[in-house]
């Protein structure tokens, strides 16, 4: 996964022809709000989690991390917030906006869209 | 913190955004590297080993600081961040608040000469308009900067840009009055006798003079207090990022 910092929408939505640029920003992207859409997360915690439900297949570096999600929340898609933990450190945790969620469900049903096609193209190839 | 210093120095040497957002960044990944860290404790390795463990994790590159530098320097927030911090000495501070002062004497004398509402334009209600939102956006800045102790640093810059619209909008509509009032002035007063005329000019330059002087008092008032206010923002910024180091070290 690079660590683009442009927010971008899901590649080719809408039959639109494909920006393969575009399209690590965009699964980043989608792969992050994913993860957050069930419950806040620190940096660290949100590349665990990904590490973890992908069975490794999406690592990312945590310091390419940073970009990411300072666009997310530049663009106002998540909200990072420094939390006090019982007396000890602060830690930046981050949550999905109103704006965030809305954007993961255009996202989740243009992937979905993009994948269709996708395989429609592997399949019909592989006949 | 400083188990990491070496990387986290690497990474500020890097990051050319101002501050408080550059230390932000740094410690948001001292947070980030330390919680690494004490995973890798927790899966039975020992100090060094974590440490080491934690540093090859994080890899933060070149490129990505880069975007990093650039996500912080875009748009408004980047422009404010690199003029807030600017008001530092007490002398600098005595001038900003005598200018403000200065501004809001010659605004209150201008609407209380006895002329103005004889040559009142039209023009002047947007104006009045534009400057009441500018005081009700000032007046709950003050309020959150001052008076409401659970205020997010966040949400005090949020919305200080309506401000500079405001001024900005000033100047934009006092603009306008004045090329309406020149060619209604010429529209108007274009077959007139010699002595009318002279009226009408008369008439024409006070209704010109007060549009255009409070409009440009009103946006450099709205821009300095915006000035102000940023400032402020920055102050709480840098309290809280203290306080944050204090906690972090």
């Amino acid at each position: 996964m690079a660590d683009e910092s442009k927010t971008t929408s899901a590649p080719s939505a809408q039959g639109a022809p494909l920006d393969i640029q575009s399209l690590s920003r965009s699964c980043n992207e989608v792969l992050i709000l994913s993860t957050l859409s069930s419950g806040p997360h620190h940096g660290y915690q949100l590349a665990l989690e990904l590490e973890e439900k992908s069975g490794g297949a999406f690592r990312f570096k945590h310091g390419t991390l940073y970009p990411i999600l300072h666009k997310l929340e530049h663009d106002g898609l998540i909200q990072g917030d420094w939390l006090d933990e019982a007396g000890k450190r602060k830690r930046k945790s981050y949550r999905l906006t109103p704006a965030g969620r809305s954007r993961l469900g255009e996202q989740v049903v243009e992937w979905s869209e993009f994948f269709e096609r996708f395989f429609n193209v592997v399949v019909e190839a592989k006949r | 913190m400083k188990r990491f210093a070496r990387v986290l120095r690497d990474a500020q040497e890097q990051l050319e955004i101002p501050e408080p957002s550059r230390t932000r960044v740094l410690l948001e990944m001292a947070s980030d590297l330390e919680d690494s860290f004490q995973f890798h404790l927790s899966q039975g390795c020992d100090e060094a080993e974590a440490a080491r463990r934690a540093e090859e994790a994080f890899g933060t590159s070149e490129e990505a600081l880069k975007h990093l530098t650039r996500i912080h320097e875009a748009g408004l927030g980047g422009m404010q961040n690199r003029i807030s911090n600017q008001i530092g000495r007490p002398w600098e501070k005595v001038l900003l608040v005598a200018i403000v002062a200065f501004e809001i004497f010659a605004t209150a004398k201008i609407v209380s000469h006895e002329a103005f509402f004889l040559f009142l334009s039209p023009f002047l209600w947007p104006i009045a308009a534009l400057a009441l939102g500018a005081l009700v956006v000032t007046v709950w800045k003050l309020y959150q900067i001052f008076f409401r102790a659970d205020s997010d640093v966040r949400q005090i810059r949020s919305g200080l840009g309506a401000l500079l619209f405001f001024a900005g909008a000033s100047l934009a509509v006092t603009g306008c009055g004045f090329l309406f009032h020149i060619q209604r002035f010429f529209r108007l007063n274009y077959e007139a006798a010699p002595e009318s005329l002279f009226i009408n000019f008369a008439g024409w330059m006070a209704t010109i003079s007060f549009m255009m002087i409070l409009g440009l008092l009103l946006a450099m008032l709205t821009a300095l207090i915006w000035y102000v206010l940023i400032n402020l923002a920055a102050r709480s910024e840098r309290r809280e990022v203290e306080e944050l180091l204090g906690a972090q070290v």
